[in-house]
């Protein structure tokens, strides 16, 4: 790296932008191809855009592997 | 305005890696060496932070109807004709228009073929990349003309009080975000302006030593480290970095 940068805070923001972009990428990819957010939302929405999107996906209720307990299921 | 991700085939990230220059300001017959980067997360925040605080400075001037800026920069109602005041709250409102409109585009983004597809379906491919932003802009501009037709419309069907109060309301805002602006761009030039080579010596002492320079110089500095930067939407199109 450049002997000018003495810390990661002086990284220019343009690379520090793209070293969290790739971050970020890799992080979403763990949600699988059917979870993943669209390139829409990842290039161009907002952060809460995509925080809803990642809310919705992982929300319970949503999900298709979580488990569904009945009630009537439950012993007494 | 933001641009199609399809364009990462046009992607060059060297200027990434272009981040600091030397340049000469001159003022007269003196020419000064100035060695220039573009800030780090942390001087873009502190930058950010100072013109926030500058742009609500100028926003509380401009509501208090007795302040000099109130009266320098915005008109009384009588002193304004209707169709002024909607030719200047539509104009104020473009930027939130075609915000609106870009979910409701209906153009697709080119769909990559397989690696292993025939040449043909890879031109064919190339070919509508090439012509996607063009065909996107396209639709988009249809769209804002005809959002701009019903908000005039509407317009016209208000009265001229509320009109006034939305035109006030545009004045301010686009006067806060210009101000804000310009706020954050001096920032950038005081953080990022060095004497030395090596990037370890400030140039100026204070952030008043750079906004006092002449309005001339100002616009060196301004200009240069304009040269240097990658706004948002390109950096958005350097995503094959991140592929």
């Amino acid at each position: 790296m450049d002997l000018r940068i003495k810390s990661l805070s002086d990284t220019p923001h343009t690379i520090s932008y793209v070293i969290r972009k790739r971050q970020q990428i890799d992080s979403l990819s763990e949600l699988g191809k059917e979870k993943m957010p669209t390139n829409e939302i990842i290039w161009d929405g907002s952060p809460e855009d995509l925080e809803e999107w990642i809310e919705r996906v992982l929300s319970p209720s949503k999900s298709d592997t979580g488990t569904v307990i009945s009630l009537s299921d439950v012993e007494d | 305005m933001a641009q199609s991700f399809v364009e990462f085939s046009d992607v060059d990230i060297s200027p990434l890696f272009s981040w600091s220059k030397e340049f000469k300001v001159v003022s007269g017959d003196v020419e000064t060496p100035v060695f220039m980067r573009i800030l780090g997360d942390a001087d873009m925040n502190r930058s950010r932070v100072a013109a926030l605080r500058k742009s609500a400075d100028l926003r509380r001037k401009l509501k208090d109807i007795n302040s000099d800026e109130r009266m320098a920069f915005i008109k009384d109602i009588d002193d304004v004709d209707m169709d002024t005041l909607i030719a200047v709250v539509i104009v104020f409102s473009m930027r939130s228009i075609s915000e609106s409109c870009v979910p409701k585009l209906k153009i697709k983004a080119p769909k990559m073929p397989r690696s292993d597809a025939k040449t043909s379906a890879h031109e064919k491919y190339q070919a509508e990349v090439d012509s996607y932003p063009d065909r996107r802009q396209e639709e988009l501009k249809a769209l804002i003309n005809k959002e701009i037709e019903l908000a005039k419309e509407t317009l016209e069907k208000d009265s001229k009080d509320n009109i006034y109060k939305k035109y006030v309301e545009a004045m301010i805002e686009e006067m806060c975000e210009q101000e804000l602006l310009r706020e954050f761009k001096s920032q950038c030039c005081y953080f990022g302006s060095y004497k030395s080579q090596d990037l370890s010596e400030k140039l100026f002492a204070s952030f008043e030593e750079f906004n006092n320079l002449e309005p001339n110089l100002k616009q060196q500095f301004l200009t240069e480290y304009s040269s240097m930067e990658i706004h948002g939407d390109d950096l958005k199109k350097l995503q094959q970095v991140t592929r």
